[in-house]
C-alpha cells in the first residue's frame, strides 16, 4: 500500500459562537491516496465542508479551536504555521466551492484573479502567468480563452465560471483538489458537463480529488472511496462498489433512498430523510442519528457506538450497533422497493411511535 | 443642530438704529433664562442697580477720555455683526456708524465725554436758526481736506452734495423724511440738486425750510448724512445700482482721520489713516490715536467675547452677548463698560377694543410685571426698569420725572399691582374688576429672548381676566408684516416686543416717530399704537421747533408725563448695552451711539 | 464583448459620455427647478419686506417705492425670476444683497475656496480615519481596540459640532484655553496667501468638522467589512494561498468600501454647499456662514446663490459617484 497522501486522524473543529462552541467536526479519520478519488457524502450540516476548511487552515481565522492530525505530505497541517499553510494552498492544496458567481471576487477581471494565484507562489513574470491563465481557461473548456481571459465574472454563464474556479484551482498543479459541492449550484446539465470535465481532468493530471456532496449520484461515478459524513462524524466509510452494493448504515440507506436509482423499480418514491440533523453545540454522547433512524429498536446501546470494520471486510467501516444479520435483511427489504417502516416491521423492529405509546 | 447658532444679527436690513434696539442688541443672545417673578423688588432699588450707575460708580470700565492715552498701534476689532452700508448716505445702523464717523467728519460732533454737549466738527461754530425756524445756517471750516483720490478741500457745495445724495435711488437714506424733509425741495428730488439748500460761499451752507422744524434740523446734523461727498467725483458714480461706495466704500474720498484701505462684506475691513486729515489743525476735536484698525467680521459672539477678554489689543464692536456679560462681570469688570441705548415697550393698539378704553390700558400697565420681563432678558445688567418712555441721559429724561417716573399709579410697582389693576377695570365697567371681553392678539416673537418676556406679559394680563393670543413670527416678520402695517394692525392688540432708539442726541426723536401722528403711515410706520392725541401731537411738535436747549427739554419733558399718562405703551425697560474690550486698550464710548468710538480709544503699554 | 484601448474618438459616443451628457442637461433641468422653488418659498412665505428693511425705518412709502423699483422687486413675480436667470446665466449674475449692496457672485466665489478647504481637508481625515478605524475594528471585532474605537464613534456621531467645537476651544485657545494651542478663530488666511496660517487655523476645525463623518464611517466600513469577510470570494482569496494582507485589502476591503465612495462623495457634495457651524464657530468666512446670514436677513438673492450653489455641488457629486462606481464596480453599467 502506498503512503497516504492526505491522513486525517481524529480530526476535531469546535467554532465558537454567540450561541456556544459549535462541535462541527468530531473525531473525523480517512485517508487520501495520490491520484485517487475521495467522496465525502452527508447532507449540510454533517460537518462536512467544515473538515476541509479545517484541514486547509480556513477555520482559523474565525478561532476556531482544532485538534487531532492532518498529515499531507508529511508535515501535519493543523500545527503548521499560517505562513506554511498559506505556501500550501492554492499551490498543493486547490479548492473549488458550492457557488461560483459568489466566489469569484467580482470586481476584478478572471485573469487577474487566476494569475494572482499564480504569482502567489510561483516567480513568474505577469506575461507567463498570463499565458498560464489564458492556457488553462482552455483547458477547462472556456472557448476563445484569450479574450475571455479579459472578463469579469458575471459576464460568464454558470457553468463557465465553474470552469474559471476550476482553471484557478488548477493554476499550479495542486497534489490534490478538494471540491466542495461543485456542481449544486448548477443546471442539471451543466452538473453532468463540470463533472465529466473533473473526472478528465483528475484522470490527465492524476491528481488526487476530495468531492463533498449530498448527493451520492454525483460520486458514484467518479469517486474511489466513499466516507458518509453525519453530524461532525464518519458513520460509513468503503470503497465505492461496496457502499452502493451493500450499505450498511441506516443513514446512508436514507441517503440513497433520496436519490433516483437505476436498480430499483420505477414506482419506488424518492424518500428524504425524515427530521433535521441534531445540534452541533450540545453533544449528546449517544448515537446522534438515533432520533431520525427508523430501525431504533432494542439493539442501540447507551454509549455513541464506534467506527468498526465490518466482519471480514478491513476497509468497510461502520458507525451502527444493529447487528450485521439484521442490516443484512434491512437492506434486502429496502432494496426490494419496501418504505423504512416496511423493512423496519419485516425484520420485527417496532416503529418509534409504537415505542414511545 | 446646525441652525442653533444665535447670531447678532443685523436683522433690520432695515439696518436703522430702531430695529436695531432690538435687532442687533442682546436679543439675540439667547436670554439668561432665570424665570419666575422678581420677588419683592421696589422699583427704586431696581433702578439702582443699573449699569451706568456702576460704571459711574467705579466698579466697572469708565470708557472717557483721559490725557494720557498712548498714540499708535493697530487695534484688532472684530464684529460678528459685521456692517451693513458703509456708504455715510445710506449708513443707519449702530455698527456702520462706528464707521462713517470716523471716515467722515460730519457738520457736527458730540463731547465723548458728555453727550449733551454738541461739538463742531467740519463746522466752525453752533448752527443758527432762525427766529422763524425756517432757515438754518451753517458755516464750514475752508481749510479740510478730501483725502484720495480726490485731495480737494471741502466746500459748502459738498456737504449740500452729501445731502442731496441721500435721495438717489441707490443711496436711499433711511431718515431723510424724518429730519430733512422740510427742506423746500426735497420732495422733488431725486438725488439731484435741492433748492432749499444754499451755498451762497464756499463755507456757508443755508437750509430754507417749508415749516419751521428748524430746531430738529440742526440737531440732526450730527448724522451721517451730513458727511461732505465731492460732487464732481461722486455724482456719476451715484447714478449706478447697486452703489460703488457702498459696494466698495475704499472709494470713498474721507475727510475724517481714518479712511477704508480694504473691505470684504462679512469677511474683513481695514481702516488706516487719512493722509489728508490734519487733526486739531483743521478743528477736528478727536485725537485718532491708533494707526490702523483691523476689524475681523463673522464668527460667534460668545467665542469672540471669550477671545477678546485674554487677547492684548482688541475690542469687540458688538453689544456682548449675555453669557459674555456675566463673565465680564465676574472675571474682568474693568474690561466691560454699559451705557444706556433706548427703551422697551409694549404697544397696546389705542385705535380698537378693548385697549381703545384709557382705563383698561391703566390696568393692563398695572398687572405687568415688569421686573419679571426684565429677569428674562437678562435683570439688572440690560437696563433699569422704565416707568417713562425718555431713558436716563436722554434731554427731557429729568423733565419727565426722571428716576422716580412721572407719578403715574399704574406704574409705580415693578411686580405688578393686582389690587388697582381691577380697580382700574371697574372704572372701565368690568363690575368685579375681571376683565370679561374677548381675547386680545398679540404679536410675539418666535426668537429668544422675545419670546419668554411675551409669555410673561400673557401670564400677567391673565391675573385680570385678559387672555392673550400670541401669535408668533419671526422678529423681522413682526415688524415689517404686523406692527408697522397700519392695515395688519386691525387684527393686532399689542406688539410686546417694540422698542426704539434715538437717531441723535434729543427728545424730540425718541417721541415723535412713535408715539405721535408722525409714526402713522400705511407701512413702514413706527407707532403700532396708532396713538394720536391731537394735544400731545401739537405739543411735541412745538417742542421739536423750540430751539432753546432748556425749554425745548422741558416741553418734550412735559409731553412724555402726558403720553406716560395716556399708556399708548406700556415702558418696561431702559435698555443698557455692553460694551466688551481686551486687555491693553483704552476704549472711549461714543454714548450717543452707545458703542466704542474708535477715533478716541487708544492701546496701552 | 471585445476589448480593446478605446480612442478617444470613441470614447464620444460611448456610453458613458452619452450618460455624462444626459446627466448634465438634467442637472441644468434641476438646477432650475431648485431655483424655482427657493424663489417661490422665499416669496410665497416671506419674513420680512426687503424694500423696506433696505428703506430704513424713518423711510416713507415713496422711498419704499423707489428702493423696491431698484432691487427690481415691483416686477411680476415670473419677470423677476426670468430676469434673475437670465442674468444668473448670461453674465454669472447673481444679484446684490438687499442688506449690504455686496455682489452676491463675488461673495459666493470669495467665500468658495474656504469652504472648499475646509470640506476637503476635513475629507481627508475622516475618510482616512474612518476607513482606518473601521477596517482595524472588523478584523478584530469585539476585541478592546474595537469596543473602545465603536464607543467612541457613537459619541462622535452624538456629540453636537457647535458644543465640541466651544468645549475644544474652552481646553485649546490660544487667548482662553486651558492649554494655549490652537490659533485664535478668524485667523484663516487663504491657501495662496499664507499657507501656514491656512493651514493651523483649519486643523481643528478640520478635526471637528470630520469628527462625526470619521465615526459615521468607520461604522460603516466595520460593518460592510465584517459581512464581505464572510463572502465567498473571500474564502477564495484564503484558498489561493494569498497573504492575509492581501486578502483583507485588495479582495475585502476593495469590495465593502464602495458603498463608503458613494457616501463620501454625497457628504462632500453636501459640505461644499457651506458648514454652517463650523464655518461660525471658527470664523471661516465659508459659503455655509453666508447662507446662514442670508437667511437670519430675509436676503433672498443671496439664499437663491447659496441655495443653487450647494444644489450645484450635490448634483455634481451624484452624478461623479455614479462615474465612479461604474469605475470600481464594473457590473455598474452607466446607462
Amino acid at each position: 500500500m502506498t503512503e497516504p497522501l492526505l491522513d486525517v486522524r481524529d480530526l476535531r473543529t469546535a467554532i465558537p459562537t454567540e450561541d456556544g462552541d459549535v462541535h462541527a467536526v468530531n473525531g473525523v479519520s480517512f485517508t487520501v491516496e495520490p491520484g485517487k478519488v475521495l467522496g465525502v457524502v452527508g447532507e449540510s450540516g454533517s460537518g462536512k465542508s467544515v473538515t476541509m476548511l479545517t484541514l486547509m487552515g480556513l477555520t482559523r481565522r474565525a478561532g476556531a479551536q482544532v485538534s487531532g492530525e492532518v498529515l499531507f505530505g508529511g508535515r501535519d497541517l493543523v500545527t503548521a504555521s499560517d505562513r506554511e499553510l498559506q505556501r500550501i494552498r492554492g499551490n498543493e492544496i486547490a479548492m473549488i466551492f458550492q457557488d461560483p458567481l459568489s466566489s469569484l471576487h467580482p470586481f476584478y477581471r478572471v485573469g487577474a484573479q487566476i494569475t494572482e494565484g499564480i504569482r502567489a507562489h510561483r516567480d513568474v513574470t505577469k506575461k507567463q502567468a498570463r499565458a498560464r491563465a489564458i492556457e488553462l481557461l482552455g483547458l477547462v473548456g472556456i472557448p476563445k480563452p484569450e479574450q475571455r481571459v479579459d472578463d469579469y465574472p458575471h459576464e460568464f454563464s454558470g457553468g463557465m465560471r465553474q470552469r474559471v474556479m476550476i482553471a484557478m484551482a488548477l493554476a499550479n498543479d495542486p497534489k490534490l483538489l478538494i471540491a466542495d459541492e461543485p456542481t449544486t449550484a448548477l443546471d442539471v446539465t451543466v452538473q453532468a458537463q463540470i463533472l465529466a470535465l473533473l473526472e478528465r481532468l483528475q484522470q490527465e493530471l492524476g491528481m488526487a480529488v476530495v468531492m463533498i456532496t449530498h448527493d451520492l449520484g454525483v460520486v458514484a461515478e467518479i469517486a474511489d472511496d466513499i466516507v458518509v459524513m453525519y453530524a461532525g462524524r464518519v458513520v460509513e466509510q468503503a470503497p465505492v462498489e461496496q457502499l452502493f452494493r451493500q450499505p450498511r448504515h441506516p443513514y446512508t440507506w436514507g441517503l440513497l433512498r433520496s436519490i433516483p436509482r437505476l436498480d430499483l423499480p420505477r414506482d419506488v418514491d424518492l424518500v428524504p430523510i425524515e427530521g433535521r440533523p441534531p445540534s452541533l453545540i450540545h453533544l449528546t454522547g449517544r448515537c446522534s442519528f438515533q432520533p431520525r433512524c427508523p430501525y431504533v429498536g432494542g439493539c442501540c446501546g447507551e454509549q455513541d457506538p464506534t467506527l468498526d470494520a465490518v466482519a471480514g471486510n478491513e476497509q468497510h467501516r461502520v458507525r451502527c450497533d444493529m447487528p450485521e444479520e439484521r442490516r443484512a435483511r434491512v437492506w434486502d427489504a429496502l432494496s426490494a422497493g419496501r418504505s423504512p417502516s416496511e423493512a423496519a416491521a419485516a425484520v420485527g423492529i417496532t416503529s418509534a411511535e409504537e415505542d414511545a405509546a | 443642530m446646525e441652525w442653533t447658532v444665535r447670531r447678532l444679527v443685523a436683522i433690520g436690513a432695515a439696518g436703522s438704529l430702531a430695529l436695531g434696539i432690538t435687532a442687533c442688541g442682546s436679543d439675540d443672545s439667547s436670554s439668561n433664562g432665570s424665570s419666575g417673578s422678581g420677588g419683592g423688588v421696589s422699583i427704586e432699588t431696581a433702578n439702582k442697580i443699573s449699569g451706568p450707575a456702576q460704571v459711574e460708580s467705579g466698579k466697572f470700565y469708565k470708557a472717557v477720555p483721559t490725557a494720557d492715552q498712548q498714540k499708535g498701534g493697530t487695534l484688532k476689532a472684530s464684529s460678528a455683526e459685521g456692517f451693513q452700508h458703509l456708504d455715510p448716505g445710506t449708513a443707519y445702523f449702530q455698527g456702520d456708524y462706528i464707521v462713517t464717523s470716523i471716515v467722515h467728519r460730519q457738520l457736527y460732533t458730540y463731547d465723548p465725554a458728555d453727550s449733551s454737549k454738541v461739538l463742531p466738527d467740519l463746522a466752525t461754530g453752533p448752527a443758527e436758526v432762525s427766529p422763524d425756524g425756517k432757515t438754518v445756517t451753517v458755516k464750514i471750516r475752508d481749510n479740510v481736506k478730501f483725502g484720495p483720490p480726490v485731495n480737494r478741500t471741502v466746500t459748502s457745495d459738498d456737504v449740500k452734495y452729501g445731502i442731496e445724495r441721500g435721495l438717489a435711488a441707490s443711496v436711499a437714506n433711511g431718515y431723510f423724511a424724518s429730519y430733512f424733509g422740510d427742506i423746500i425741495g426735497a420732495d422733488k428730488a431725486k438725488g439731484g440738486k435741492i433748492k432749499g439748500i444754499e451755498t451762497p460761499d464756499k463755507t456757508t451752507i443755508v437750509f430754507k425750510l417749508k415749516a419751521p422744524s428748524g430746531a430738529t434740523l440742526s440737531k440732526a446734523l450730527v448724522l451721517p448724512l451730513s458727511s461732505p461727498f465731492p460732487r464732481e467725483y461722486a455724482e456719476p458714480k451715484d447714478k449706478k445700482t447697486p452703489n460703488p461706495f457702498d459696494q466698495d466704500p475704499t472709494l470713498q474720498a474721507a475727510t475724517g482721520p481714518y479712511m477704508i484701505k480694504s473691505y470684504s462684506a462679512g469677511r474683513s475691513l481695514t481702516l488706516v489713516r487719512n493722509p489728508a486729515w490734519n487733526g486739531k489743525a483743521s478743528g477736528d476735536p478727536r485725537p485718532a490715536y491708533v494707526d490702523q484698525i483691523d476689524v475681523a467680521i463673522g464668527g460667534d459672539s460668545s467665542v469672540n467675547a471669550r477671545e477678546i477678554q485674554n487677547t492684548k489689543g482688541t475690542i469687540s464692536l458688538d453689544p456682548a452677548p449675555s453669557d459674555g456679560v456675566a463673565r465680564y462681570v465676574k472675571q474682568a469688570p474693568q474690561q466691560i463698560t454699559f451705557s444706556a441705548l433706548g427703551n422697551r415697550y409694549i404697544a397696546l393698539n389705542t385705535k380698537k377694543k378693548p385697549f381703545d378704553d384709557l382705563n383698561v390700558r391703566k390696568a393692563a400697565a398695572a398687572i405687568l410685571d415688569r421686573s419679571a420681563m426684565r429677569k428674562q432678558r437678562g435683570g439688572p445688567l440690560v437696563g433699569e426698569i422704565a416707568t417713562h418712555f425718555l431713558f436716563p441721559g436722554s434731554p427731557g429724561f429729568d423733565e419727565a420725572g426722571g428716576e422716580n417716573g412721572t407719578g403715574a399709579d399704574f406704574l409705580a410697582s415693578a411686580n405688578g399691582n393686582l389690587e388697582l389693576a381691577k380697580s382700574y377695570l371697574k372704572k372701565a365697567g368690568f363690575k368685579d374688576g375681571m376683565y370679561k371681553g374677548p381675547k386680545v392678539v398679540f404679536v410675539g416673537d418666535t426668537e429668544s429672548p422675545g419670546r419668554e418676556t411675551t409669555q410673561v406679559a400673557k401670564n400677567s394680563l391673565a391675573k385680570i381676566g385678559i387672555q392673550v393670543e400670541v401669535k408668533s413670527v419671526k422678529h423681522i416678520t413682526m415688524y415689517q408684516k404686523f406692527c408697522q402695517v397700519v392695515k395688519a394692525m386691525e387684527s393686532v392688540d399689542g406688539c410686546p416686543n417694540f422698542g426704539w432708539l434715538p437717531d441723535f442726541v434729543d427728545a424730540y426723536p425718541m417721541i415723535a416717530p412713535v408715539l405721535t401722528d408722525k409714526g402713522i403711515q400705511p407701512i413702514n410706520m413706527n407707532n403700532p399704537s396708532l396713538f394720536s392725541d391731537p394735544k400731545i401731537n401739537a405739543e411735541v411738535e412745538k417742542g421739536g421747533r423750540t430751539a432753546d436747549e432748556a425749554q425745548r427739554n422741558q416741553i418734550l419733558g412735559q409731553a412724555d408725563k402726558d403720553i406716560t399718562a395716556q399708556v399708548p405703551a406700556i415702558p418696561w425697560l431702559w435698555d443698557t448695552q455692553s460694551s466688551i474690550q481686551g486687555p491693553g486698550v483704552h476704549g472711549v464710548i461714543a454714548t450717543w451711539n452707545s458703542i466704542w468710538d474708535l477715533a478716541y480709544t487708544s492701546l496701552t503699554k | 464583448m471585445t476589448r480593446s484601448l478605446a480612442s478617444p474618438l470613441r470614447a464620444l459616443g460611448s456610453p458613458t459620455s452619452r450618460y455624462i451628457a444626459r446627466r448634465l442637461v438634467w442637472m441644468v433641468f434641476l438646477l432650475l427647478v431648485v431655483s424655482l422653488v427657493a424663489f417661490l418659498i422665499f416669496y410665497a412665505l416671506p419674513s420680512g419686506d426687503p424694500a423696506a428693511q433696505r428703506a430704513g425705518k424713518g423711510a416713507d412709502e415713496a422711498q419704499i417705492e423707489r428702493v423696491r423699483h431698484m432691487l427690481y422687486l415691483d416686477r411680476p413675480l415670473y419677470e423677476q425670476y426670468f430676469h434673475y436667470i437670465k442674468q444668473v446665466v448670461l453674465h454669472f449674475d447673481f444679484g446684490f444683497s438687499y442688506s449690504n449692496n455686496a455682489d452676491v457672485a463675488d461673495q459666493l466665489t470669495s467665500r468658495l475656496p474656504a469652504t472648499i478647504s475646509l470640506a476637503l481637508g476635513a475629507a481627508v481625515i475622516w475618510l482616512v480615519v474612518g476607513v482606518a478605524i473601521g477596517i482595524l475594528s472588523a478584523l478584530r471585532p469585539r476585541s478592546l481596540f474595537d469596543r473602545i474605537a465603536m464607543g467612541g464613534a457613537l459619541l462622535g456621531i452624538s456629540a453636537p459640532v457647535y458644543w465640541l467645537a466651544l468645549v475644544v476651544l474652552a481646553l485649546l485657545s490660544q487667548s482662553y484655553g486651558v492649554i494655549h494651542l490652537i490659533p485664535n478663530t478668524g485667523s484663516y488666511k487663504p491657501l495662496t496667501q499664507d499657507p501656514g496660517a491656512w493651514f493651523t487655523s483649519l486643523l481643528v476645525p478640520w478635526i471637528i468638522l470630520s469628527l462625526s463623518f470619521a465615526a459615521i464611517y468607520a461604522r460603516l466600513m466595520r460593518a460592510n467589512l465584517l459581512e464581505t469577510l464572510d463572502q465567498d470570494f473571500v474564502r477564495t482569496a484564503e484558498a489561493k494561498g494569498l497573504s492575509r494582507r492581501r486578502v483583507v485589502m485588495r479582495h475585502a476591503v476593495r469590495a465593502a468600501i464602495t458603498p463608503i465612495v458613494t457616501a463620501f462623495g454625497l457628504d462632500l457634495g453636501i459640505l461644499l454647499g457651506g458648514a454652517v457651524l463650523t464655518e461660525s464657530v471658527f470664523n471661516i468666512p465659508g459659503i455655509g456662514r453666508l447662507s446662514y446670514d442670508a437667511i437670519q436677513d430675509s436676503n433672498l438673492p443671496v439664499i437663491q446663490g447659496t441655495v443653487l450653489f450647494a444644489a450645484f455641488f450635490i448634483i455634481i457629486a451624484n452624478i461623479l459617484v455614479d462615474i465612479v462606481y461604474a469605475v470600481i464596480d464594473p457590473r455598474v453599467r452607466l446607462a
